[in-house]
């Protein structure tokens, strides 16, 4: 267990993360779990965190400032976006942010652990 | 013959409204020994008739008080029946004269058989100018013969004459029932037959009088009722509708959490069971969240399904404040503003106002709608909403939609609320005129104001609960 790879997860529904949560530690990571962007910038430097799974519709800051501002730091740990809101506009905004994977909730859980295994490997 | 008359008259205690089709007053075509004793006799039952008129006069105002609409034209051929009965004429009718002279029935007449009653159409084609003219006064009209019309009612005797009248009574109804100048009364005529009238006619029929006026006035505060409860409640789907797309957005975004994390905790919970009694302990906690998930989208679904019903309009008192909330919630939701800044001020002291919440978020959620849509287009960071409630300064609610958007010239203020008007391409402009049928129907108002750069605020006062009622 302390060979598992780390990943991080940011979700400010509660129960979204645990789920999340419970389906990424089922395929062998280890699933360090934050409600807020705030919280997961509180816990710099993330060192260990191969990957940054995290929603994009947050409360407070939101999913795309939150990489902004570890980008900023000088930090590039490969992230995966998740959101609720499949149009074009979004899309765009989070392309931009050139992320490792974008996911549309409701989730697929095997493509998630798939993307993940893929990244942090 | 006159043993129905004798009876018919001495039977003064009975219930006035079944004596219907006996005739309680002799005919006064048969000659002077009979007309003198007529008089005679008139005397006599002038008191009877008066008291008779009253306890009419007063059940039918009664009746017509607690009758439910649908009674009511019932009622009023009843009393106008008894009328027939007790002055003894062969049609009773309802009309209304206008101040010109045209005519036009407002009920059901009755008449005497074998005569025909005054059919609308006859009626509507004669014109009676100087009746009208004295129904204007309040005056009563009342000849035996029509012949005896003077030489200034020449239009109204051939009126009457092509009715087929010979004695006309017109008995001006209270003046608080005119609507257009067009005047209310009460019309008796004869046919064939003259028939002398009691010097007292209009003093006699006036408990009548008055409750047929309560009646026409009832009947049509009955209608416009009914036309408002149907028209508002058209009008509140149509706003419903014109705010789907939002509801839709908001809808799919806040279900898609719960749905989320059920379709990962299925997921889980299989894998779980795959793994035989090694797994077990984890399954408890999967299970009690994929049931406290489910149960959250329900209840998302209900509160979705609520604010879509198409009801008619229920009246309970409406907490303004949870009503706010809801409106924000759903706005908060909805991608093409969940990024706006959203200032949303409740103050606790805002008494419940009575209506129909639904309707009332519709009006809310139209007014932020308005006010998202006219800052959207600004640069981020620049001009937000602010939503207020607060308590009125006589009781009530006021609910405040600010924007910081571009406002609206002050000659435009009053213009906004009516149909079709709008800035807003591809907009029908019916938002806001719906929402002030709305807030008017809630005995509320809406109102605008605006200042150069400060953008536009709406302002909703709903009254207190005792003052406002179903209209």
């Amino acid at each position: 267990v302390s060979s598992a790879v780390t990943v991080a997860l940011v979700d400010d529904d509660v129960s979204v993360l645990r789920a999340v949560q419970r389906i990424l530690a089922d395929a062998g990571f280890a699933v360090e779990t934050f409600a807020s962007a705030e919280a997961f910038l509180a816990a710099a430097p993330w060192a260990g965190t191969a990957c940054l799974v995290l929603d994009v519709e947050l409360r407070g800051l939101s999913g795309l400032d939150l990489v902004q501002r570890v980008r900023a730091t000088g930090v590039t740990i490969p992230v995966i976006f998740i959101t609720a809101h499949d149009d074009p506009a979004t899309r765009e905004r989070l392309e931009r942010a050139k992320p490792a994977a974008c996911f549309v909730k409701p989730l697929d859980g095997p493509s998630l652990v798939a993307a993940v295994h893929h990244v942090a490997s | 013959m006159e043993g129905v008359l004798k009876q018919a008259t001495d039977s003064g205690g009975r219930r006035p409204l079944v004596a219907v089709g006996v005739a309680s007053v002799p005919v006064a075509l048969v000659g002077g020994l009979l007309a003198r004793g007529w008089r005679r006799r008139r005397a006599r039952r002038t008191l009877a008739d008066r008291r008779r008129f009253e306890s009419l006069g007063s059940e039918l105002a009664t009746a017509v008080l607690e009758s439910p609409p649908a009674d009511l034209a019932g009622r009023i051929a009843r009393a106008l029946q008894h009328v027939l009965v007790v002055l003894g004429v062969d049609r009773a009718s309802l009309l209304e004269i206008t101040a010109d002279g045209r005519c036009a029935p407002i009920a059901h007449g009755v008449s005497r058989p074998p005569v025909p009653a005054l059919l609308p159409a006859a009626l509507a084609a004669q014109w009676l100018p100087w009746t009208a003219a004295r129904l204007a006064r309040g005056e009563v009209t009342c000849v035996s013969r029509i012949d005896d019309l003077p030489a200034e009612a020449q239009a109204d005797r051939r009126g009457y004459q092509a009715l087929g009248a010979v004695s006309v009574a017109v008995v001006p109804l209270a003046a608080a029932g005119s609507v257009l100048g067009a005047r209310p009364a009460l019309a008796l005529d004869t046919v064939g037959r003259e028939q002398p009238w009691p010097d007292d006619l209009g003093e006699r029929v006036r408990p009548l009088a008055r409750a047929f006026a309560t009646a026409l006035v009832r009947r049509r505060a009955d209608a416009l009722a009914r036309d408002n409860d149907e028209l508002r409640d058209a009008l509140a789907h149509a706003l419903r509708v014109s705010t789907m797309g939002s509801f839709a957005a908001a809808l799919a975004h806040e279900i898609t959490q719960p749905l989320t994390a059920i379709a990962a905790n299925a997921a889980v919970a299989g894998r779980a069971v795959a793994g035989g009694p090694a797994e077990a302990p984890r399954l408890p906690a999967v299970v009690a969240d994929l049931e406290q998930d489910a149960r959250r989208a329900l209840a998302i679904l209900d509160h979705y399904r609520a604010l879509f019903r198409r009801e008619r309009a229920a009246w309970h008192p409406v907490d303004v404040g949870a009503l706010v909330e809801g409106v924000v919630r759903l706005v908060r939701h909805d991608p093409a503003m969940r990024d706006l800044p959203l200032d949303v001020r409740l103050a606790p002291d805002v008494p419940p106002v009575q209506g129909d919440a639904v309707q009332l978020q519709q009006v809310v959620l139209n007014l932020v709608l308005n006010a998202c849509q006219s800052v959207a287009a600004l640069p981020r960071g620049r001009g937000g909403v602010a939503i207020e409630s607060v308590r009125g300064e006589h009781g009530g609610a006021i609910v405040t939609v600010r924007d910081g958007g571009p406002g609206v010239p002050a000659e435009d203020l009053e213009r906004i609320f009516e149909p079709f008007v709008t800035a807003k391409a591809g907009h029908l402009g019916l938002g806001l005129s719906i929402s002030r049928a709305i807030v008017r129907a809630h005995g509320g108002r809406i109102r605008a104001t605006s200042s150069p750069g400060a953008g536009l605020t709406v302002h909703v006062d709903l009254p207190p609960t005792a003052a406002a009622a179903p209209r």
